[in-house]
């Protein structure tokens, strides 16, 4: 099967982006790497009327880091991410997920921020941005407007974007490299969605202590998940395998994840629990 | 109907301009309209890396891309290699190793071995592995594909060397 027909443009600034969006509305999808939208085409689970590759826009290529925030364009590919120098001198967590990303080819053409846009419940990014705090930028003719990672995701593959505002950019807050971050995935192979996967991000304070704990699922539900769980448990103590393993237990009792094809709810409740202590126990250096 | 645009895309070193309807794949245009059918089409949602090419010198899976998209860009094709002297190394490789057994991920694994080489003069096993890992192969299995990326590897070693020694004669 070939895409159904649509008209193309590719703007070369971001304000005749936004007027073209706000112009075609719904009817319209925003292309960059296209490594999502381009096979949902082809086989047309999406038919757009209309394709707006932002490519010729510039600025958006970039990766900034500053003392308050670290940014993220909207064409920086995951290969760009996996060899950025920058990035991994503050956050080297960045450069392993991205390797847990499809194959080098898909990688070089892929974006972070068309990730987060997808929001596809098996992906990556959207648990790091929910992870780390972080936000992204919609713009439109209405103007600018942030959101919080934590407001962004909605659902399978839907998010708060209105039908016409752009992602440009992903912010992470700079405290985020402060943290130790460990991710862990389990997939049927390299390469391969994960089926689930958790990113734990641990600081302890000057005496070896928990400060704090965040831990992050994706592959367990709609939407990247946070679970709730009563932080008294870990913070303030001595880390320890008997804490991890309390922690998880604890961890893993808020979790309701589907039964698919991939995996029955039972057997991603283990996998969550077994990659969850491994991630905890390699963050507190155990 | 769409009204069709006009493109260039650099093609193995030639410029083509053409007029594409934007729907059409870059692996269509360039099987269909230019006759480079080295690229192959298999799964068409970017999975089994039959299709790759190198766009702007990077891989790319050009059943991924609309041929639109590469407006402007250089493409270069498995037929890229045919322009040199006969087999290069790593096609050499393939052969001596028994690589291929039907062929039809043959032209992937090509390119992303070129990839890899070209960036990369001296891959481990696990960096060799990585970059196999983008195309599916169904009927040889990957035993001799890893061979022959090996023994490629080696070869481009003694090119390097080679090349490097008479240098420093000259």
């Amino acid at each position: 099967m070939k895409s159904a027909p649509f008209e193309y443009f590719a703007p070369n600034n971001i304000s005749e982006a936004m007027s073209l969006l706000s112009e075609l509305g719904e009817e319209a999808s925003i292309l960059a790497g296209g490594q999502s939208l381009v096979a949902a085409m082809n086989v047309r689970l999406t038919t757009p009327n209309s394709v707006i590759d932002i490519k010729n826009i510039k600025g958006l290529n970039n990766i900034n880091i500053d003392n308050e925030n670290l940014r993220i364009g909207a064409l920086v590919t995951h290969s760009d991410i996996e060899k950025s120098e920058q990035l991994k001198s503050v956050l080297p967590i960045f450069s392993t997920i991205a390797k847990h990303i499809a194959h080098p080819t898909i990688r070089n053409r892929g974006t972070f921020v068309g990730s987060l846009a997808h929001a596809d419940p098996a992906a990556e990014w959207p648990c790091v941005l929910l992870g780390m705090n972080g936000s992204i930028k919609a713009n439109s003719v209405r103007g600018e407007r942030i959101i919080k990672a934590k407001d962004f995701f909605q659902s399978f593959f839907s998010t708060a974007l209105e039908t016409d505002e752009i992602l440009t950019e992903a912010i992470i807050p700079f405290s985020a490299t402060k943290i130790s971050w460990v991710f862990k995935e389990i997939s049927k192979q390299e390469g391969a969605f994960g089926i689930v996967f958790v990113l734990v991000g641990v600081l302890k304070n000057q005496t070896g202590l928990v400060e704090d704990v965040c831990t992050i699922f994706g592959g367990c539900g709609e939407v990247p998940l946070k679970p709730y769980v009563n932080q008294e448990i870990i913070i303030g103590k001595i880390p320890s395998i008997e804490l991890v393993e309390l922690y998880s237990d604890e961890v893993i009792k808020s979790l309701d994840p589907p039964s698919d094809i991939n995996a029955t709810k039972s057997n991603r409740i283990q996998m969550a629990r077994t990659l969850l202590m491994r991630a905890l126990t390699e963050a507190l250096s155990l | 109907m769409i009204k069709k645009q006009e493109i260039t895309i650099n093609i193995n070193g030639v410029d083509r301009k053409f007029e594409v309807e934007p729907r059409k794949l870059l692996s269509d245009v360039l099987r269909e309209d230019f006759g480079l059918t080295g690229t192959h089409v298999s799964c068409e949602i970017g999975v089994c890396g039959v299709c790759t090419v190198l766009m702007n010198d990077k891989t790319c899976r050009s059943c991924l891309t609309f041929a639109i998209q590469a407006n402007g860009a250089e493409v270069k094709t498995v037929e890229y290699f045919n322009q040199e002297k006969g087999l290069n190394y790593i096609q050499k490789a393939f052969h001596k190793n028994h690589a291929l057994q039907c062929g039809y991920c043959t032209p992937g694994f090509l390119i992303v071995l070129g990839y890899l080489f070209k960036n990369n003069k001296n891959p481990n096993d696990d960096q060799i592995n990585e970059a196999l890992s983008d195309v599916l192969c169904r009927c040889t299995g990957y035993k001799n594909i890893f061979k022959a990326a090996c023994e490629a590897r080696d070869s481009l070693k003694n090119l390097v060397m080679e090349k490097s020694n008479n240098g420093t004669k000259n």
